[in-house]
């Protein structure tokens, strides 16, 4: 069950771009996204529906498909009935749902907003990426605490072997708020351990079949729950354990940069914890419980210039 | 403030409608569909707005499909509403 | 959408206001019983116009803080696995993925505790604890000690029909040999306003497709099946009690909150079902309808319906059960197999009179009917459309 990597785009506190990804320092997955340049790319009246969490993942997702394109994608192989979504997440458009909890506490049922409720409904900012976007095949958000990246990326890998599309557009977001900040914190101090962080960050992948056209960055060869059997690269990310490359700090969806970094590192990206363009990188998450992960990727192609596989 | 103005202000303001100035809606302009271009989502939001911002209900959206024609029949079927009718 | 291996169904378990079990849920819903009131336990106005349907008598826990979402799935998972006639012993060491689907399940529904928060108070920490610990999928992955992916879809009312698709391609692919799949939701007061505002709801029981519909009720309940690989199927004790033979699902990319009036989404998802199940409209014994009884929903569903299956009875079943959202494509995937295997569907309750303006109707009486095939479908927010074609099991 394999996939190519063939566009990479994010949005966070850390800037817009993979090489800011890369550099990224502890502590600004708490900075707020700069969601500037949506403004030309969206049209008012649609941004208008979009709350912060729906736009910082558009911004990530329009990147993605924009990069896929500029490295051979047609048009036809980012739009329409043949493309799908996968959006993950830890805690969803949580501003959103707070703005309609506050709407009921404050002015009780008739003040009660129908907007922000339906826009607080979990599946909303994907069917209005989907929508922005023009993609109309299958479509599935992807909620919970436990690393939903990973069975993000199964189910895209899945749809993609069975032919129910070509392309799909695999999403982690999450955002932060004072209020899970606290939650967690009141957790954590009655002896709770193994939580997940918050972040202000969105990365899109867009995942083909391993025979894709254009320039993809990385092709995944292995994708698995817990760890994967036999040897594995030397190049490894590891997070867990209160380890993990910033950007994402320790969100729900932090894998998600791990694995962007991974594919660009792989096609030649300057990358600190992947110095020397590497052929194949694991990723790894190591937290118990369902969240456990490993990801091997390589270069497209297989081995390259007699480098081992591994 | 006449009435309509004041609603013209309250629907910029709660609908979020950025690109829209409250001067530049006319009475008779239709709210939905064409002219502001306002949707279903809309129709109940704005349900919410004149209860919590005019205390009056509208109860079904068959009532609301007159109220909602436009500002001038809003503002009409808000006046009438408080004035007991 | 090519022709796909069907999956086998060893196993399935339903709970919602017809009933706990599958079993008293079709008893209920065989007799027209609908358990449909005013919401207990709600504060504020709407409870005492509204009504809805809820599940009675407690929900199994293990003394830990959990929502009352996850009690759900926990029943109806725990009575699949037993018509499986699996344990946890039976499942260790094989892989075994869990996909649930819920709309309130993983949502950030701690009213009290918020409300708490803002106010600048410490509050308990029960609820916020429950949400902690309670998303669905990884919940159930936890209880049995499972390996296998775990995924948790929040498609809102496609939910359950999209999380039981998922799951059907992690076994066709080889990722897990079994998976639990399905879906699970409380009746949340939060989620009760949210429908009433957005003026979909009605306040007497429900009338699906009826002329005078008017809209829908809200429930609450589970529906979890047991999915295995053909090869895991021929080494398990329990026979094969159905198939999951295709899967659609398909956006109308026309409206956050509106269907599309000539509901393209809804015909590409029953479209690409039937492909992949390498089965025809006539093939069909009758179609489960999404039938949530708003003028605008069922109206959609009759026409796409009467054009792509004419001649296949249409059951509505939330006449029955309510809207339970994220649970509702599973509940209504266990009732379709069930009905499969009985060779009759019960009478849709709520519904009494059609719609001059609509082609196809259910019908207030059960009725036989014929076929080894039978399609499931549910619509939701955002305009996501899934179609499931469900088949006989063994013997049928």
């Amino acid at each position: 069950m394999r996939f190519s990597v063939c566009g990479l785009g994010v949005a966070g506190g850390f800037g817009g771009s993979l090489a800011e990804l890369a550099a990224a320092r502890p502590g600004c997955e708490a900075q707020p996204p700069d969601l500037g340049q949506l403004a030309g790319r969206v049209p008012p009246a649609a941004l208008r529906r979009m709350d912060g969490f729906t736009r910082m993942a558009l911004l990530a997702a329009l990147r993605c498909r924009e990069d896929a394109a500029a490295r051979g994608l047609a048009d036809a192989d980012v739009t329409g009935e043949r493309v799908a979504l996968v959006l993950a997440s830890g805690y969803g458009p949580m501003r959103t749902t707070f703005d309609y909890l506050d709407s009921v506490l404050d002015s009780g049922e008739p003040g009660a907003s129908p907007t922000a409720f339906s826009l607080s409904v979990q599946n909303m900012p994907a069917a209005i990426l989907a929508l922005s976007l023009g993609v109309s095949g299958a479509c599935c958000t992807v909620c919970q605490l436990d690393n939903p990246v990973l069975s993000a990326l199964v189910t895209a890998a899945c749809w993609l072997a069975e032919g129910r599309a070509d392309t799909v557009l695999v999403g982690a977001a999450d955002e932060s708020s004072p209020m899970l900040d606290y939650g967690l914190g009141r957790l954590r101090a009655a002896g709770q351990v193994g939580l997940p962080g918050q972040c202000n960050a969105a990365a899109f992948l867009g995942l083909r079949r391993p025979d894709a056209a254009g320039r993809p960055y990385a092709e995944c060869l292995e994708l698995c729950a817990g760890p994967a059997p036999g040897d594995g690269p030397d190049m490894v990310l590891v997070r867990g354990g209160g380890q993990g490359l910033p950007g994402f700090g320790a969100a729900p969806t932090a894998w998600a940069a791990d694995l962007a970094l991974a594919c660009w590192a792989l096609d030649g990206g300057a990358c600190d914890a992947l110095p020397g363009r590497p052929v194949a990188v694991e990723c790894r998450c190591t937290d118990p419980g369902p969240g456990r992960a490993t990801a091997r990727l390589h270069r497209p192609g297989g081995a390259m210039e007699g480098d081992r596989a591994w | 403030m006449p009435l309509t103005d004041e609603i013209k202000e309250i629907l910029v303001a709660d609908l979020h409608l950025e690109h829209v100035r409250p001067g530049d809606i006319a009475d008779q302009d239709p709210l939905f569909e064409e002219g502001l271009g306002l949707d279903s989502l809309d129709a109940v939001e704005i349900v919410v707005i004149v209860q919590k911002r005019f205390g009056v209900e509208i109860r079904d959206l068959d009532e609301g499909r007159e109220a909602l024609a436009s500002v001038a029949a809003l503002a009409d079927f808000i006046e009438r509403r408080r004035r007991g009718a | 959408m090519s022709r796909k291996e069907p999956v086998a169904v060893l196993g399935l378990g339903a709970v919602c206001a017809a009933g706990r079990g599958l079993g008293a849920c079709l008893d209920s819903l065989f007799a027209a019983r609908r358990n449909c009131r005013l919401p207990r336990g709600f504060p504020g106005e709407f409870a005492s116009r509204f009504p809805a349907f809820q599940v009675d008598g407690p929900l199994p826990g293990d003394g830990r803080p959990r929502t009352r979402t996850l009690g759900l799935a926990r029943l109806a998972a725990a009575e699949a696995l037993a018509h499986a006639g699996l344990d946890a012993t039976a499942l260790a060491g094989r892989r075994v993925g869990v996909c649930l689907g819920s709309s309130v399940g993983g949502a950030l529904n701690f009213m009290d505790f918020y409300a708490g928060w803002r106010t600048g108070r410490d509050p308990a920490l029960d609820q916020f604890e429950a949400w902690a610990h309670s998303n669905p999928a990884a919940a159930l992955s936890r209880d049995l000690g499972l390996s296998g992916p775990c995924q948790t879809v929040a498609n809102a009312c496609t939910s359950g029909a999209d999380a039981i698709g998922v799951a059907a391609s992690w076994v066709r692919e080889g990722v897990c040999d079994l998976a639990l799949a399905g879906g699970a939701d409380e009746l949340h007061y939060l989620t009760y306003v949210g429908f009433i505002r957005l003026m979909v709801t009605h306040d007497a029981p429900c009338r699906p497709f009826d002329r005078t519909r008017k809209g829908l009720n809200l429930g609450e309940g589970a529906g979890v099946l047991v999915l295995a690989s053909a090869e895991a199927a021929r080494s398990m004790p329990g026979p094969v009690r159905g198939h999951i033979l295709g899967y659609g699902a398909a956006g109308d990319n026309h409206h956050p909150t509106a269907p599309a009036p000539d509901g393209r989404g809804l015909r590409r998802a029953v479209s690409d079902a039937l492909a992949e199940a390498g089965a025809g409209a006539g093939d069909l014994a009758f179609v489960n309808a999404h039938g949530t009884g708003t003028v605008l929903n069922d109206a959609v569903e009759a026409r796409v319906l009467h054009e792509l299956a004419p001649g296949a009875p249409l059951s509505a079943t939330k006449g029955g059960t309510g809207h339970t959202l994220g649970a509702a494509g599973a509940l209504e995937a266990c009732f379709t197999l069930a009905c499969l295997e009985r060779g009759e569907i019960p009478p849709s309750a709520g519904f009494a009179e059609p719609d001059p303006d609509l082609p196809a109707y259910p019908f207030a009486e059960r009725r036989a009917v014929q076929g080894g095939c039978a399609l499931s479908t549910s619509l939701a927010f955002g305009g996501l459309n899934a179609a499931l074609v469900l088949g006989a099991g063994e013997g049928v």
